[in-house]
Order: C-alpha cells, then sequence, then structure tokens
C-alpha cells in the first residue's frame, strides 16, 4: 500500500509535460497577410459584407440571415462542457488570405508553402495523394486535383467555389442533414460559413486514393467556420482525410465547423479527421452523415489538441441494412476537455452499428465519452455495440462515460462496454525488465492501446498521428 | 457478507459501513414509480453489492437509478442489474459510477442485462462512469436483445415446448445472480419475486 503512491509519483515526474515541446515543433505563427478581413464581432452587416465579397447568389445570404436570427435566439448549451468564455464579439469571421486559388504548387505564397513543410507535406507524397486542397485560414488555398478524378466525374472543390460552379447540386443538398435550428453552432457556422470542401462521388465509382484537406487556423482570434458537403452516389466510394494542425497563439478562437455527407443506396464513404488545434482553440462541431439503403459511412475521429472539443459524428441510418461506424481517439492534456463520441440513430430495419472509443487523459486534461444509440419502432432487427475504453496517466486526470441508450423496438440486440483504468503496473514491469526506460514502456503501452484505430488509417496519417502521440510522449523521457 | 432487501424509494441513500449484499426486488411495486438507491463509500477496505432484479408485467414502466459513490480509497462495489421486459413496458435505467478524486484503489463495476420477452417494448438504459482517480479499475457494460432463437431450438429438440424453453431460460438469467445473493432466506424471497 505505502508503495503504490509512490509508483504513482514517480512515474508522474517522469512524464513531465507532454506538450512542452508543442511550441518548437508546431507552435509557428505566419505573418498574417490577409486581403481582406471583417471587423472583430457579428452583425448582419457582417454577413452581407461576407456573402458580397463571395459574390454570392440571394438565396445564400438570406439563409445566412435567417441562420443568424437563429444563432442569436438559441441559448448556450448548459450541458457538457463549459463554453461561457466564449466571447463572440472578440472573434473575426471571414478574412481571405490570398486573392484567390492557385492551382499549381509554384504558385502558392512563400509563408503558405513554408506552413504546409512545417506541417510535414512531403512533395514526393502528393503524387500518392488523389488530390490536395489545402485551407489555410479560410479560403482554400492551393488546390490540386488528378485529372483521372476529374474524367471520372468526381467533383472535390472548395465549398464555395463548388457554389459558383454546380448552383443546382449544392442547393439541392446543402443545409439538408444539418439544419441551422440544429444547434447554436450549426446556426452560426450556416450564418458566417467559408470554405471546406465539397465532394460529389458519381454513381458506381471507386476512389481508390484518399482525397485530402488541410486545415489550418493562422490569425488569432479568428474564427474557423468551415462547411463540407459530400454526396457519394448510388454504389461509390471514397475516402476523404482532413487533418488539422493549428498554430500556436494567446487569444481564444473559436472552430464551429458542419460536415454534411450523403450516402446513397450501396455506397460507402469513409471521412477520417485528425486534429491537433492549439489548446486555446473552442473545437465545436457538428459532423452528421444520413445513410440510404446498404449505405456504409465510416467516421474515423481523432482528437488532439483544442481547449475544449464537442464533438459527436453521427449517422442516421434511414434505410435497410444501412451501417454506421465511429471510431474516435481523443487525448487531453492540460487544460484540456475533449468531450467527444457519437450518434447512431437506428431508423430502418436490419440497420447496424458500431463506435469504439479510446481516451487518454494526463496532466489535469479531462475526457468525456458522450453518446447516443437510439433504436426508432420502425427499425426491426437492428444491432448496435459500442465500446469505450479510457487510460489515466495520473492523478490530476479524469475521464467520464455518458452513454444513453434509447431502445424502441423490441428486436434490438444492443450492447456497451466501457472500462476506465491506469497503465497496468505489471505491463509497465514487464517492458522495463525488458530494458525498457518507463517512459518507453509507458508510450509503447499507449501506442498499443490507439492501435485497433490508427491501423484504419492511410499510411501517412497513422505515420503523422504516431509522431503526434510520440510527441505527446516524448515530454515524458525529459 | 450480509445480505439485504431494500424497498427503494425517491432517493434512497445508504452509507456503507460494512461489507453488504443490497438486493432490490420490484414485484410490488406502483407502476412507473421513481426509485433511486445510492451507496455512499466513506469507510475504508468496505465492499457491497448493488443488486436489482425485476421481471416487468406488460404495459407496466419502472423508472431506476443506482449510484456507487466512492469517496474514501480501498473500496469496492459491484452493481448488477438484470431485468426481463414483457409486451408493451417502458424501462428507464441510470447507473452511474462515482469516483471522487481520493478514492484511489476503488474498483467499481456495473452489468446491466435485459432480456425483451414481448412486444413493443421500450428501454431506455444510461450507464455512467464520472472518475477523478487514476488508480482505479471501473467498467460497465449493458446489453439488451431477446433470448436467441438457437437456445430455443436446442431445448426444443430435447422436448420441451417453446414456452417451457423460454421459461427455463429466462430462470437460468436470473439464477447466476440468485446465486450470488449469501443468505438463503434472502435468496429464496428473490427468486419468487422474479418467477412468471
Amino acid at each position: 500500500m505505502s508503495e503504490k503512491p509512490k509508483a504513482v509519483k514517480k512515474q508522474k515526474s517522469n512524464v513531465g509535460d507532454l506538450r512542452a515541446d508543442y511550441k518548437t515543433k508546431y507552435g509557428f505563427n505566419m505573418p498574417d497577410k490577409s486581403v481582406y478581413r471583417t471587423k472583430r464581432g457579428l452583425n448582419e452587416e457582417v454577413i452581407r459584407d461576407i456573402s458580397k465579397t463571395k459574390d454570392e447568389p440571394e438565396w445564400m445570404l438570406n439563409f445566412r440571415l435567417r441562420a443568424y436570427k437563429t444563432f442569436k435566439e438559441r441559448p448556450m448549451p448548459q450541458w457538457g462542457a463549459n463554453l461561457n468564455d466564449i466571447n463572440f464579439d472578440e472573434i473575426v469571421y471571414y478574412l481571405k488570405p490570398t486573392d484567390q486559388e492557385k492551382r499549381s504548387w509554384e504558385d502558392v505564397p512563400e509563408e503558405i508553402k513554408q506552413t504546409f513543410e512545417r506541417l510535414g507535406i512531403p512533395q514526393a507524397e502528393r503524387e500518392f495523394l488523389a488530390g490536395v486542397k489545402a485551407q489555410y485560414d479560410s479560403e482554400v488555398a492551393y488546390s490540386s486535383l488528378r485529372d483521372e478524378l476529374e474524367e471520372e466525374g468526381v467533383i472535390f472543390l472548395s465549398t464555395d467555389e463548388a457554389l459558383r460552379k454546380y448552383p443546382q447540386l449544392f442547393e439541392e443538398y446543402f443545409g439538408k442533414a444539418i439544419p441551422p435550428a440544429d444547434n447554436k453552432f450549426a446556426a452560426l457556422n450556416s450564418a458566417v460559413w467559408s470554405g471546406g470542401s465539397f465532394v460529389y462521388i458519381p454513381k458506381g465509382v471507386e476512389v481508390k486514393r484518399p482525397l485530402q484537406a488541410y486545415f489550418r487556423i493562422n490569425a488569432a482570434r479568428m474564427g474557423q467556420f468551415e462547411r463540407t458537403l459530400i454526396i457519394a452516389e448510388e454504389g461509390s466510394f471514397a475516402h476523404y482525410v482532413e487533418g488539422c494542425t493549428a498554430p500556436v497563439y494567446s487569444s481564444d478562437s473559436l472552430h464551429a465547423a458542419v460536415v454534411e455527407v450523403f450516402v446513397k443506396p450501396g455506397a460507402r464513404f469513409r471521412y477520417t479527421t485528425i486534429q491537433n488545434w492549439s489548446n486555446d482553440v473552442y473545437n465545436l462541431v457538428t459532423k452528421r452523415a444520413r445513410v440510404e439503403k446498404d449505405g456504409v459511412m465510416e467516421w474515423i475521429d481523432g482528437n488532439l489538441g483544442s481547449k475544449i472539443t464537442m464533438k459527436y459524428p453521427s449517422c442516421y441510418l434511414v434505410g435497410e441494412n444501412a451501417h454506421g461506424e465511429v471510431l474516435s481517439i481523443a487525448y487531453a492534456g492540460q487544460g484540456m476537455h475533449q468531450d467527444a463520441g457519437a450518434k447512431m440513430i437506428h431508423l430502418a430495419p436490419n440497420t447496424s452499428s458500431t463506435i469504439i472509443s479510446k481516451s487518454i487523459s494526463a496532466y489535469g486534461g479531462r475526457t468525456s465519452y458522450r453518446g447516443l444509440v437510439n433504436v426508432s419502432p420502425l427499425a426491426e432487427n437492428s444491432k448496435s455495440r459500442v465500446e469505450c475504453d479510457a487510460l489515466i496517466l495520473d492523478a490530476d486526470s479524469a475521464s467520464d462515460t455518458f452513454p444513453v441508450m434509447k431502445i424502441s423496438n423490441s428486436s434490438a440486440q444492443i450492447e456497451h462496454e466501457a472500462t476506465v483504468s491506469k497503465i497496468g503496473e505489471e505491463k509497465l514491469f514487464y517492458l522495463m525488465s525488458r530494458g525498457l526506460t518507463e517512459p518507453e514502456a509507458m508510450s509503447l503501452i499507449v501506442s498499443g492501446f490507439i492501435e485497433p484505430i490508427v491501423k484504419e488509417l492511410p499510411m501517412e496519417y497513422s505515420l503523422e498521428l504516431n509522431r503526434l502521440i510520440e510527441l505527446e510522449m516524448e515530454g515524458s523521457v525529459g | 457478507m450480509i445480505s439485504k432487501i431494500v424497498h427503494p424509494e425517491e432517493n434512497t441513500k445508504f452509507q456503507v459501513t460494512e461489507n453488504t449484499q443490497f438486493i432490490a426486488l420490484f414485484n410490488d411495486y406502483p407502476d412507473g414509480k421513481e426509485c433511486k438507491i445510492e451507496l455512499e463509500f466513506n469507510t475504508e477496505g468496505i465492499s457491497a453489492e448493488i443488486i436489482c432484479l425485476y421481471r416487468l408485467p406488460e404495459r407496466k414502466s419502472l423508472h431506476l437509478t443506482t449510484v456507487a459513490k466512492h469517496i474514501v480509497p480501498h473500496t469496492s462495489c459491484n452493481t448488477v442489474v438484470r431485468g426481463v421486459l414483457e409486451s408493451k413496458t417502458d424501462s428507464y435505467y441510470i447507473g452511474k459510477i462515482l469516483i471522487k478524486k481520493q478514492a484511489q484503489q476503488t474498483s467499481s463495476y456495473l452489468s446491466d442485462r435485459v432480456l425483451v420477452l414481448g412486444d413493443g417494448v421500450k428501454n431506455n438504459s444510461e450507464p455512467i462512469l464520472e472518475i477523478e482517480a487514476d488508480d482505479v479499475s471501473a467498467s460497465h457494460g449493458a446489453s439488451t436483445g431477446r433470448i436467441n432463437p438457437d437456445e430455443i431450438y436446442y431445448l426444443q429438440s430435447r422436448g420441451l415446448n417453446e414456452k417451457e424453453s423460454s421459461d427455463l431460460i429466462v430462470e437460468g438469467f436470473f439464477n447466476k445472480v440468485l446465486e450470488t445473493i449469501a443468505d438463503p432466506e434472502v435468496r429464496e424471497l428473490a427468486a419468487n419475486a422474479v418467477k412468471s
């Protein structure tokens, strides 16, 4: 008994500040050279300004204004993490870094290139990628799409561009999965959205290589409100990947994205996010997929960094045999609260869903799993399995699990399991007896803990995630 | 370990001072009554169990909350909930495990299993973990489902009819928990409460 607390203490001193290296490795902030930015704060004028600058059709302006009204009316959510410190008047809602989108790499401004270089997107790697859309601040700064995809009819554009080029397709789906009235932050996004990706996969087309987008926030106090709209037509397949590595700056920044995915009959779509926001960012994202008959939707969600994350990717399984899946990793360090989870709404017979969540908390961080499995009376023979595992690395950290299961059909088969534990001393002891130092052993155990999710990532992303986790754990050596 | 029958009210609280099994039965409960059993662990080295067994007859509803609140180090708790739902029943269950910062070396588990026999059933389950200490082991599991048709088929091939087969399976479902009740008299009482 008297030995145990000692062991805990020792382990703590070895781990050090996991994010101590963040500034040198990822903490950079390129000089802000925005061409256009709105004033701080939000009012109707700002929204008209944004819409005018983007030269949008009338319906979009009206949509934004209606959403702004909803945003003002809706109260702040009083559950989950504490959001009361967000000051909506201190945020710049729109800024445009370069005059126009650049097609070729050579045209991309030098600072932006440097930023990407530090993010570690090697030139050679681009050859492997189907298309790279890199979002630097609010607008897509660099974009390339391989010719073969264009030939197959795949559309991969910034959301703004798509509104200009494909207005009909756009209007048909925009805001249909997540209406502005859904929640306060979806309303805010609907009012001031800018950037994001638009993906359209035509019927039967299989995109073998992942479509990638890099998201960044650069200017301090800049809210990022990207809007992503994805339509996977019948029998198609694609994998969309986004990663975020925001630079460090002192004032609180707000990221409120909306992602809508439409999975048509027999289609399969996979959406992968790796996020490493700096720890002053509020990350409040609404992600939702509508999955039709025989469709499959997979969300893979990695949340590292940010001050508060509240994100619950959801699947509305509206067609027979539809399947939804969420794999989620969360890491909460000092001053962070990762409130992440998933929602599965079973609305048709024979639908199935799986949620696997792994979370790690350290240095006073808090991870919360918040999830919902809802089986409607119509969803005969549906199945759902939920698995949440949490690791707590020291005595200052905490972890919660808040799953809700609402089952209104007698034939449903639902399973939920959750565990919370620390790193087993036997495991540490065994690895150390094999010659590893304590931090190495811990790092290895943590890698093993998240392995089931990391192995689902495309190669370069699993490398990046491993790099990030290593960086988090690296402080442990010093 | 002593076994103790409890009659949970809207807010029933117990300070756990000796190793105890708290057994809640719901056979004579008014329909839809809110009940809550909270165990508070303020004495080191104590372990306890919460056992809730119910068989909800047609058109009835149950609102149940259990809380295992660990405040001091070295305590353990096992919460076991087993329910059978007949047609048109509603069940609402919230099962909390709270481990406070000081409560190191706690182990606390919760298992909630519901067997659905009838149609038109609503089953809501919220197992919650709030863990603020690190040297602990806590987990929960919840599952809902019908009787596996393979099991019924097997028993029918052994000469039982469908009703007998499902009764036998339900009996076995409760028996696993009944066997863990230390006091034979209490066990008997509990077994009678969940008979069809």
